[in-house]
């Protein structure tokens, strides 16, 4: 099957920084339409979309909260702990940050900031959307009971669709993630073929460093690289618990299989990716598995297409592999959305039925298991097309797994 | 070829996960102490058991660390602790079965199709039908509510409508607040990691720093995150340096760059061992430093100082910001106030109890603070030097012991080997 794979070049991109990326437009039309007077977001990724604020620590101190307020004329507002000030205002577009004292009672201190703003709207009685898949009951509460004029409704659907469907300034940073990742990965596994010795360890540690070389954000925590290769991880879909930032000391051995993974980000938009290289040319199991994996994707590539629901994908795909008697892992679908996060709605499974649109970015995450038992997965991203979509950021042709005697 | 795409994976794979051999962070008669604790919860708060979500509670309830589980938009596990221990649940998707078996996970494993349901419809139908099944549909059960969303608890509430649900946070949060000796041992492992991985990465920095090309800040922070693997460590979290004036920012990501001379330095990590978590920063000069910088750092230290003479138990948190307060305002010592002085270190990178203000928190023996006090240097560059302390009986004990900070760390080119 042919492929369109596209590359991005860089030149826009230096202008995104500080930017809205046309985000708040899109938001603001969203809480018209809805009626809103205002949105008030809880949840890291939420107030990293709506702020640009990059704060990785932000998702592991959860006692600590960044909350943005956007209201209906479009002005918005950031709440956050005084000592996250200066590393909010460097990354936020919003002018407006308004901060608490951090503590043990952060809760009444945010909140009684957002009663402020609250009732700073020309509204006795203002319809604020609340995010209610992402604040957590305790302050959900505390919301009602302080500010009891207000009246809450959920907007967690309208963050979710608005969210899916990414501006062209979102389509080209995630595009150029995905490339610097896949060059990244290229330029690691290269050395396997000119080193000829290495272990699942070095190479995890080398595709980290060849993604941070080629500009990726310098952060730790899920931006990280695995590598297994040896019976007993590629048994298991997360090999080396709980030392997940890492992998094992294991030498790579003829014939085996390397299954690679890489997640970064880019001014806090990320990539996943997966790949495998097979240690020598691929055997009959090898070639075998890789050629399901191809299958998969590229029938999933085949059905995407705007207008579509993600579970007929899925049901289409699945009929397909059942023709081919393909054995693959059905329970963990077929792929997700990435965006601000690195794995978001919408999901390629049987049980969501968002309706694909242009310039959604989904990666494609097949995953299946040999007869022998080995778990392996590919990962590709994909923008959705007015016709269907393109694969983006394939710096090698991956319809063939790499192979490290023959592919430099 | 076989056509196995009507294989439950989940049930093939929780059935290879009870062959796997688990290899806990605590075996069960260190994890023995914890239990016993947990369980005068349920007895305090009459619940019969206890389902938690929050990341952080999991893993002390369940002994299992998850992958990244806090940058998941949405929960996707929850463990469901009981008084009779032989119904203890664990709840996750297909991908988490080995890891939970693997990190040695005594109750059963539950687990739930991406293809059932939206993330939210699947973990309450899961949870729904796990405590039916223990016929617990009457029971008074408890729940952390800090960290679970709202339209999850109104879809368990309304799908259990005979359960009496009891907000079980505050117990768990006071029950994460006194560490057994046994998560003592792993968080001093945890601080010596960092310590090792920070003074290896400056040794490998000071030995190329005079080169043409200078050496590279990204570089310098991510020798930090490999040290902290090669010294044992699971995983790193926050990683940050930063030099000159962007060191009077609290985080920035390391910029693209080199480390000039004669800049003060800021580096933070935090990294966990086997789920429990060091949160680290240490300050550092490139070139022989400046009488004003000395000066600055020895501020820090002296403050830091003070707070570790008032660390004891029966003393409040509250009383140790004040005792830092007062000599800061007394020897005239440039201090930031608003993150407070430290925190709690567990399962998580900072908890509970807080020593702020605000926080009237009694400091016991067996809590662990990590102390975190930034003052200004002399270009208003933010300066820690932060350690990680237990309380014991009679005081306080330092974890983070591998290296004396106590003097201004100098990067002067003349290294270039491990620490």
């Amino acid at each position: 099957m042919w492929l369109s794979v596209t590359r991005h070049g860089t030149a826009r991109l230096e202008k995104l920084f500080m930017n809205n990326l046309d985000i708040i437009e899109k938001v603001v039309d969203g809480i018209r339409k809805a009626k809103f007077d205002a949105i008030v977001t809880f949840g890291p990724d939420n107030a990293q979309y709506l702020s640009g604020a990059q704060l990785p620590i932000n998702y592991y101190q959860s006692d600590q909260l960044l909350i943005v307020v956007c209201l209906q004329n479009g002005k918005q507002v950031c709440i956050c702990p005084a000592e996250w000030e200066s590393a909010v205002q460097e990354s936020t577009w919003i002018k407006n940050i308004i901060t608490y004292r951090s503590g043990s009672q952060n809760i009444a201190a945010f909140i009684s900031i957002i009663k402020g703003l609250v009732e700073s709207i020309d509204n006795k009685h203002p319809v604020l959307g609340l995010d209610k898949h992402r604040v957590s009951q305790q302050i959900y509460e505390f919301l009602i009971k302080e500010i009891p004029t207000a009246e809450w409704r959920d907007c967690s659907t309208m963050v979710r669709n608005i969210r899916s469907v990414k501006t062209q300034n979102e389509v080209d940073l995630l595009e150029k993630v995905a490339e610097m990742t896949d060059h990244g990965i290229n330029g690691a596994i290269h050395h396997v073929t000119v080193d000829r010795r290495t272990t699942a360890l070095t190479l995890a540690e080398e595709l980290r460093v060849h993604c941070q070389e080629r500009g990726v954000d310098m952060v730790g925590y899920h931006a990280s690289a695995r590598v297994a290769s040896n019976p007993e991880d590629l048994g298991v879909m997360w090999h080396f618990t709980p030392k997940f930032g890492y992998s094992r000391t294991n030498d790579f051995e003829p014939e085996e299989t390397a299954r690679m993974e890489i997640k970064n980000s880019l001014q806090g938009y990320w990539s996943d990716a997966a790949r495998i290289m097979t240690l020598g040319e691929p055997t009959k199991e090898q070639h075998e598995a890789y050629e399901w994996l191809v299958f998969l994707r590229e029938a999933v590539i085949k059905h995407i297409k705007p207008g579509r629901k993600c579970s007929e994908v899925f049901n289409l795909v699945k009929t397909e592999a059942e023709k081919a008697g393909i054995s693959w892992i059905t329970d963990l679908g077929l792929g997700h959305g990435i965006g601000i996060s690195p794995c978001e709605p919408p999901y390629i499974n049987a049980s969501d039925t968002t309706l694909l649109e242009e310039n959604m970015v989904l990666v494609i995450a097949p995953v299946i298991q040999t007869p022998l038992g080995k778990i392996l997965y590919s990962k590709d991203t994909i923008v959705v097309t007015p016709l269907g979509c393109r694969v983006v950021g394939w710096y090698k042709d991956w319809r063939e797994p790499y192979v490290p005697i023959a592919s430099i | 070829m076989n056509n196995s795409t009507n294989v439950d994976w989940g049930k093939k794979w929780a059935e290879k996960a009870r062959s796997l051999v688990g290899s806990p962070a605590l075996n069960p008669g260190e994890r023995l102490e914890l239990d016993n604790k947990f369980k005068n919860v349920l007895i305090e708060n009459n619940c019969e058991g206890i389902i938690a979500v929050d990341v952080s509670h999991f893993t002390y309830l369940s002994g299992v660390v998850l992958p990244y589980a806090e940058q998941k938009i949405f929960p996707q596990a929850a463990v469901f602790r009981t008084k009779n221990s032989s119904l203890d649940i664990l709840i996750c998707p297909p991908e988490w079965i080995h890891l939970s078996a693997s990190q040695g996970w005594w109750g059963e494993i539950e687990s739930y199709s991406y293809n059932d349901g939206s993330p939210l419809e699947v973990l309450v139908s899961t949870i729904v039908k796990v405590v039916v099944e223990k016929k617990l549909e009457n029971a008074r059960l408890g729940l952390d509510s800090s960290a679970l969303p709202v339209l999850l608890v109104e879809r368990i509430k309304q799908d259990l409508p005979n359960v009496k649900w009891v907000d079980c946070d505050v117990s768990l949060r006071e029950l994460r607040l006194i560490k057994t000796k046994e998560e003592i041992k792993l968080l001093e492992e945890a601080s010596r990691q960092a310590d090792r991985a920070i003074i290896s990465a400056l040794n490998h920095m000071e030995g190329n720093i005079y080169d043409s090309l200078g050496y590279d800040i990204w570089e310098f922070t991510e020798r930090i995150r490999v040290h902290v693997g090669e010294f044992g460590g699971s995983g790193t979290g926050n990683l940050t340096t930063l030099q000159g004036s962007d060191s009077a920012k609290y985080y920035r990501p390391p910029r693209r760059g080199v480390l000039e001379p004669g800049n003060l330095v800021r580096t933070e990590v935090s990294n966990h061992h086997l789920g429990y978590w060091s949160n680290s920063g240490r300050t550092f000069v490139t070139g022989q430093p400046a009488p004003e910088q000395i000066e600055t750092y020895k501020n820090n230290i002296k403050l830091k100082n003070v707070a570790v003479n008032a660390l004891r138990p029966g003393t409040t948190c509250m009383a140790v910001y004040q005792a830092v307060q007062k000599a800061a305002s007394r020897e005239y010592i440039d201090f930031w106030s608003e993150p407070g002085i430290g925190h709690g270190v567990g399962v998580s990178e900072r908890e509970a109890p807080y020593i702020v203000a605000e926080d009237s928190t009694v400091l016991r023996s067996g809590m662990v603070l990590v102390l975190a006090i930034y003052t200004f240097g002399p270009k208003r560059e933010l300066l820690c030097s932060k350690d990680t302390y237990e309380i014991t009986e009679d005081g306080c004990r330092l974890l983070s012991w591998y290296k004396n900070w106590d003097n201004l760390y100098v990067v002067i080119g003349d290294t270039a080997r491990h620490g």
